[in-house]
């Protein structure tokens, strides 16, 4: 999943931006409001972790914006204010969530998750299509009740196919939702995932679930199809 | 008492005064017109008696037949005339005047006199009556002709009457337009507080609608203002603690989070130490805001005393110069110093250093590479001010920015954000200008910033010179401190 933490406080925005990191989240991050909005905008999130009080532009400046932009992007505002006023113009303001300074980083993930889920409209964070059951929150992966480890990028490949299962999902939205604006990969990687995704997944078990749809993206959904499509190479 | 019942009763109170006034006084002069008439008629009476007075051998007479006679001889007649020689001897008098014995005046002129319980009026006259010729008659006589009150009475009973009959009336209608009168004016009156009744502690936008020119409109624009002032306040508090809160929750978050992170699973040392030291650079920053707050908050008190004593700004200026240059080379900010005097000032030296360290950090912090920051000390023109100044070639505060700078808390945006970018935390509190104001000021002295956005920023902090502080009266010769002047 990708995520956008837009906060100027260094400190808090490295312990955001580990935190994310060690829960399964890609995360990039913005230390102003201007650079927070443009990232917000130009890039496709699955969520966004907003501060108010930021230089530039406040955090209600970047969600009005932003939603004026017609981006729904799910936002957890995280803030100091506390009162109630605050977090009633704070969620009136166009956020989704409002967490408020300190809060436990545990708190903060699971927050995130419901946010995304709902945005996917997947109801509870244990997904299991056929007998391949998937926990985001636990992080892990069962396929007729065997434990299956998966490597993170796996792991988040899975998780982007289980939250739009029986969707397809496209090439460019795996490529953007699995990597960080900072990494530097070529697109065909994609596929090579997949494929090793479908080693661990579907090697061995009598259906396949991982299904190519040609010239379309890839689909995880308990029906029969074709095989591993290489599309460069 | 509401105050319309109470400016209606007073209303009311005067209205009737004046009406009873007016009517008491109009009586009075009916009958004082009225009773001069009555003397301008008996004059002529009198006259009239004397023209028909004829003597006869020891007494006056007048003939019975005469058409006077019957005015004064009617039994029912209400006046009467007395003839008398000049002794004042009666020697003729009406019917009337026989029977109630009335008598003279001893002098002639106008009278009231009460007869059988009836007040008349007189006026006497000297006469020369025309006498036969060889007559032994007296040259003069006195006539007197007297006539009844009771018309006059009556005429002035009938009008007081007919007063009495529309004053209460008349009364009642200016009542009903004094009430009509006063709840106009009240109507403003009660608009206001409604208005500031509204107005409360979460609410504050609620303003007087203000109409006109008059008193209450400018009541209204008064009360208007005070809001504003008001609302202005409570908006300062809550940006304050609203600052506050953001300062001091954002690193206990740091700091709870690591914590959490530290704690959540099994972590090599070398993770753990990246880890506390995110915790103790928090607390670190906490503690500079906890500091600041706690200072400020002292300050507001008025409870810090100043341990005064003769001090040299410019010696507190190279120490802080030593102090900062770590700093500085960090951030690849060259600093230098120049005194032109050794500002003696009266001062709390701890406070003071506490001030030039702040200008010196910020003017450090929210520089770029390369640049520059001066302080300099010298004497004011005048003699009687020393001035510290610290420049900078930094980034420079947006002009809109310059009023709030030395405000608790505020930070300009684009420094702030701009330290960021530059990989330097910016570990300030927010509050050092705040502090540094705070210092100035509670040494007698000021201090301002000047600034362009871009190319830097120069704080000056004036402060009275020690010599100065001393004398009573600041002398012309405000002595140029001693030694290194050379301006």
């Amino acid at each position: 999943m990708r995520t956008l933490v837009i906060e100027d406080d260094p400190g808090l925005a490295r312990l955001l931006q580990r935190g994310l990191d060690e829960a399964g989240f890609s995360v990039d991050a913005a230390s102003d409001g201007e650079c927070g909005l443009h990232l917000a905008g130009t890039e496709d999130y699955d969520a966004i972790v907003l501060d108010l009080m930021l230089p530039r532009r406040s955090g209600f400046e970047v969600l009005g914006a932003l939603r004026a932009q017609g981006k729904l992007t799910p936002v957890l505002v995280l803030t100091a204010l506390d009162g109630i006023e605050d977090r009633v113009a704070g969620l009136d303001r166009g956020a989704d969530d409002y967490l408020t300074k300190p809060f436990a980083l545990t708190e903060l993930v699971a927050r995130l998750r419901a946010l995304i889920r709902r945005d996917h409209r997947v109801g509870s964070s244990a997904i299991a299509v056929a007998d391949l059951e998937v926990d985001l929150a636990a992080r892990r992966v069962r396929r007729a009740g065997r434990e299956i480890e998966l490597p993170a990028k796996q792991f988040a490949l899975l998780e982007l196919l289980a939250l739009q299962h029986g969707r397809i999902v496209s090439r460019t939205q795996i490529y953007d939702k699995i990597y960080d604006a900072g990494s530097d990969t070529l697109s065909n990687v994609v596929d090579v995932h997949v494929c090793r995704l479908r080693e661990l997944v579907d090697r061995g078990f009598g259906q396949r679930l991982i299904h190519t749809v040609r010239g379309q993206g890839y689909l995880l959904a308990a029906k029969e199809d074709g095989e591993c499509h290489f599309a460069g190479g | 008492m509401p105050l319309r019942w109470r400016l209606i009763g007073l209303y009311a109170l005067i209205l009737a005064a004046v009406l009873v006034c007016f009517s008491v006084a109009l009586a009075h002069r009916l009958r004082e017109s009225l009773v001069e008439a009555l003397d301008r008629e008996l004059e002529m009476r009198t006259r009239a008696v004397a023209a028909e007075l004829e003597f006869e051998p020891s007494r006056w007479f007048v003939e019975a037949d005469s058409e006077l006679l019957a005015d004064y001889q009617n039994a029912d007649a209400d006046r009467y005339f007395l003839v008398a020689d000049a002794g004042g001897v009666v020697m003729l008098r009406s019917p009337l005047a026989e029977s109630t014995g009335v008598g003279f005046a001893a002098a002639c002129g106008n009278r009231e006199v009460t007869l059988r319980d009836a007040r008349f009026r007189e006026t006497c006259l000297v006469a020369v009556p025309a006498a036969d010729a060889g007559t032994a008659a007296p040259a003069t006589v006195q006539v007197a002709c007297g006539a009844s009150l009771a018309r006059v009475d009556a005429a002035v009973a009938a009008f007081t009457t007919q007063l009495w009959t529309v004053g209460p009336p008349l009364l009642v209608l200016s009542l009903i337009g004094g009430w009509l009168l006063v709840s106009r004016a009240l109507r403003p009156i009660h608009r206001i507080a409604a208005t500031a009744e509204r107005i409360s502690g979460t609410n504050l936008k609620g303003r007087i609608d203000v109409r006109g020119n008059d008193e209450l409109a400018r009541l209204g624009r008064t009360l208007n203002a005070a809001f504003a002032r008001l609302q202005a306040a409570f908006e300062r508090e809550r940006r304050l603690l609203a600052d506050a809160s953001h300062e001091l929750r954002t690193p206990l978050a740091v700091i709870a989070g690591n914590v959490e992170l530290a704690t959540s699973r099994e972590r090599s040392a070398a993770e753990l130490r990246l880890l506390f030291a995110e915790v103790g650079a928090a607390s670190e920053r906490m503690r500079a805001v906890v500091e600041g707050m706690l200072a400020l908050a002292r300050a507001d008190a008025g409870v810090v005393p100043l341990q005064r004593q003769r001090v040299s700004l410019a010696e507190i200026a190279d120490a802080a110069l030593r102090l900062h240059r770590p700093l500085a080379s960090s951030h690849g900010v060259e600093l230098s110093s120049a005194a032109s005097d050794p500002g003696l000032v009266s001062g709390d030296p701890a406070r003071l250093a506490d001030l030039v360290s702040n200008l010196v950090t910020n003017a450090i912090r929210y520089n770029r590479p390369g640049g520059t920051a001066a302080i300099q000390v010298r004497r004011d023109p005048a003699g009687s001010l020393v001035e510290l100044s610290v420049t900078d070639t930094g980034i420079g505060i947006e002009a809109r920015d310059l009023s709030r700078i030395f405000d608790r808390f505020f930070r300009a945006d684009p420094a702030r954000s701009r330290a960021g970018e530059e990989g330097h935390e910016a570990v300030g509190t927010g509050l050092g200008l705040a502090i540094a104001k705070w210092i100035a000021e509670a040494h007698g002295g000021s201090i301002a910033v000047t600034s362009e956005l871009g190319s830097g920023s120069q704080f000056v902090v004036r402060l009275p010179a020690a010599e100065c502080v001393r004398e009573a009266s600041p002398s012309p010769a405000c002595p140029k401190a001693g030694t290194t002047s050379s301006r």
